[in-house]
C-alpha cells in the first residue's frame, strides 16, 4: 500500500504540492489524472525518492520511506520517454536491475528471458534501443521495471508520445502485465481517454492537491469529471 | 549564403590552411639524410622515450584523478562549485612559466610541503616525477573539461532510471555514466596527452634539462636550436610533429563511425 501523508513541495516561494494525501491499496491499478503542470511527475518523483518533499510523509507498505534513497525503496518508475540505456541491448536493459543487485548469472538469463517473452520482444533481445520503435521501447521499459521486483510500479505518462494504434496495443499489454504480475501501480496521465481506459480508481490532481477520487464503472463513465 | 560572403569565408579558410601547411612543411620536409644522421647519433631517442613515458603517465593520472572530479562538477550541486570550477580551470589560462614557478616553490625542499615530500622519499625537482607533476598540472584541466561536458550531456533521466532500478550510485557511475562518457574520456585523454607531450615552460622550471633524464622533446628542440644544432632540433621537432599528427589522425578515425552514425 502506498500512502502520501500531507505532502507539500515548494520551490522557493512557489508551492507545487499542498497538503496532498491519498492512498493506493496493494495490487490496485490507480490512475492519477490531471492537467499538464499540475505536479503529477513531481509526485511520482517524490514517491520514487528522486525528489524530497518539503514536508509530509511517504509510506510504502506501512514503512516511512520519506528519507529512504531511491535504490532502497520497493518502487520503480517507467519514464515518459522510456529512459532506456542507449549503450545497452534490450536484454541488458532488462537485466540491469538484476545485475545491479548481483543476481546469479543463470537467474538473470532465465528471468530476462521470461520477461522478454512476456513483452513479446524475442526478436529484439540483442538490439540496441535506437533501432526500436516508440512502442517497442516502452515495452522494454515495462519489462525492465518488472525485472526490478518492485512492489510498486509508477508510470509517468508512458504512452503520451505514441500513436493511437501503438497506444491501444500497449494499454491492453499493460493491463495483462498487471494481471500476471499483480504489482501495485500508480499511472499518471493528462489524457482522459487513456485514464478511463486503463484503471478503475481515478484520482484527480489539480491546483497542488488530490481533489476527488472515484471508481469508474465498466462502461467507463466516471462521475468525478 | 550570398556569393561574396561565401567566397570571403572560403578564401580565409584556404589562406589559413595554406599558412599552417607552409609553416609545418619546414618540420615535416627534413631531408632524409639529415634526419637519418640526427636520429642515428642516439641523442634523440632517449628524449622521445622520456617524453612518451612522462606524458603517457601524466595522461593516465589525469584520467584516474580527473574522472571523479569531472563527475562531481557535471552532476552535483554544492556551495562554492563555481569557485572550484574556476580554480581547476586556472592552469589553462596561467602562463606555463608561472605554473612552473608555483610548482617549484611548492615542491622545493625549503618549503613545508617540499620537506614533507623529501622526508617521504619523493624527490620532484630535476626528476622524471617532477616532469609528470608539471605536465599533469598543466594538462589536467583539458581532461576535466572534456569529460565534464560529456557527463553533463547525459540526460538526467538515465541516472534516475538506474536509481529506481535499485542501482547504487557507484554501480550507476561504472555502468551508465562512464560508458556514456567514453567519447569525452578518449578525446580528453588525447588532448591531455598531447598537451603534456608539448609542455615546455612548467617542465623546464621543475625538472630542468638533464640529458637522458629530464630532457623532453620540447626542451630538446629549444636547447638544440638555441645552441645552433638545427639538424638535431629538426629531428626532435619531426618526432614530436609525427606523434601529434598520428594521434590526431587516430582520433579522427576512432570517432569516424560515431560521427557517421549521428549524421544518419
Amino acid at each position: 500500500m502506498i500512502t502520501l501523508d500531507n505532502i507539500c513541495k515548494r520551490f522557493g516561494a512557489r508551492e507545487v504540492l499542498r497538503d496532498l494525501s491519498f492512498s493506493v491499496a496493494s495490487g490496485e491499478f490507480a490512475i492519477l489524472f490531471g492537467p499538464s503542470g499540475a505536479g503529477k511527475t513531481l509526485l511520482l518523483a517524490i514517491l520514487a525518492g528522486l525528489e524530497k518533499p518539503t514536508s509530509g510523509r511517504v509510506l510504502i507498505g506501512g514503512s516511512d520511506m520519506t528519507h529512504v534513497a531511491p535504490e532502497k525503496r520497493p518502487v520503480t518508475l517507467v519514464f515518459q520517454r522510456h529512459a532506456l540505456f542507449p549503450h545497452l541491448s534490450v536484454f541488458e536493459n532488462i537485466a540491469f536491475s538484476l545485475r545491479a543487485r548481483h543476481t546469479h548469472r543463470g537467474v538473470v538469463r532465465q528471468r530476462v528471458g521470461e520477461l522478454i517473452a512476456l513483452a513479446g520482444l524475442e526478436e529484439y533481445a540483442h538490439a540496441k534501443p535506437d533501432v526500436l520503435s516508440g512502442g517497442q521501447c516502452q515495452r522494454v521499459a515495462f519489462a525492465r521495471a518488472l525485472a526490478s521486483d518492485a512492489e510498486v510500479v509508477l508510470f509517468d505518462e508512458p504512452l503520451s508520445s505514441l500513436d493511437q494504434v501503438a497506444k491501444a496495443g500497449l494499454m491492453s499489454e499493460l493491463k495483462r502485465l498487471h494481471r500476471v504480475k499483480k504489482f501495485t501501480a500508480l499511472y499518471v496521465t493528462h489524457n482522459l481517454e487513456e485514464a478511463l481506459a486503463l484503471g478503475r480508481n481515478l484520482y484527480l490532481l489539480d491546483d497542488g492537491h488530490v481533489k476527488r477520487s472515484a471508481q469508474t464503472d465498466q462502461s467507463q463513465n466516471c462521475n468525478i469529471l | 549564403m550570398p556569393l561574396g560572403f561565401k567566397s570571403c569565408c572560403v578564401a580565409i579558410t584556404a589562406l589559413l590552411s595554406l599558412f599552417v601547411a607552409v609553416a609545418l612543411c619546414n618540420v615535416f620536409l627534413v631531408s632524409p639524410a639529415t634526419l637519418r644522421h640526427a636520429l642515428s647519433d642516439g641523442s634523440v631517442w632517449p628524449v622521445v622515450k622520456v617524453s612518451l613515458e612522462t606524458s603517457l603517465l601524466a595522461a593516465c593520472l589525469a584520467m584516474l584523478l580527473g574522472t571523479p572530479v569531472a563527475y562531481v562538477l557535471a552532476r552535483k550541486t554544492f556551495f562554492g562549485k563555481a569557485a572550484v570550477e574556476t580554480l581547476l580551470d586556472l592552469p589553462v589560462a596561467l602562463p606555463p612559466m608561472v605554473a612552473g614557478l608555483a610548482l617549484l616553490i611548492l615542491v622545493s625542499p625549503s618549503s613545508p610541503t617540499g620537506s614533507v615530500l623529501a622526508k617521504a622519499g619523493l624527490h620532484l625537482i630535476f626528476t622524471k616525477a617532477g616532469i609528470v607533476l608539471a605536465q599533469l598540472f598543466v594538462a589536467l584541466p583539458f581532461y576535466i573539461r572534456a569529460v565534464r561536458s560529456a557527463m553533463f550531456a547525459i540526460p538526467p533521466s538515465l541516472p534516475a532510471a538506474a536509481a529506481v532500478l535499485r542501482a547504487t550510485e557507484a554501480y550507476t557511475f561504472f555502468h551508465v555514466i562512464l560508458p556514456l562518457s567514453r567519447e569525452g574520456m578518449i578525446s580528453g585523454f588525447v588532448m591531455c596527452w598531447t598537451r603534456a607531450l608539448g609542455e615546455f615552460g612548467a617542465t623546464a622550471m621543475v625538472a630542468g634539462c638533464i640529458p637522458g633524464v629530464t630532457e623532453t622533446l620540447p626542451i630538446a628542440i629549444y636547447t638544440r636550436a638555441t645552441s645552433g644544432d638545427l639538424a638535431s632540433a629538426g629531428a626532435a621537432a619531426f618526432c614530436l610533429a609525427v606523434i601529434s599528427f598520428v594521434t590526431l589522425i587516430g582520433l579522427r578515425l576512432a570517432f569516424k563511425d560515431t560521427a557517421q552514425r549521428r549524421k544518419a
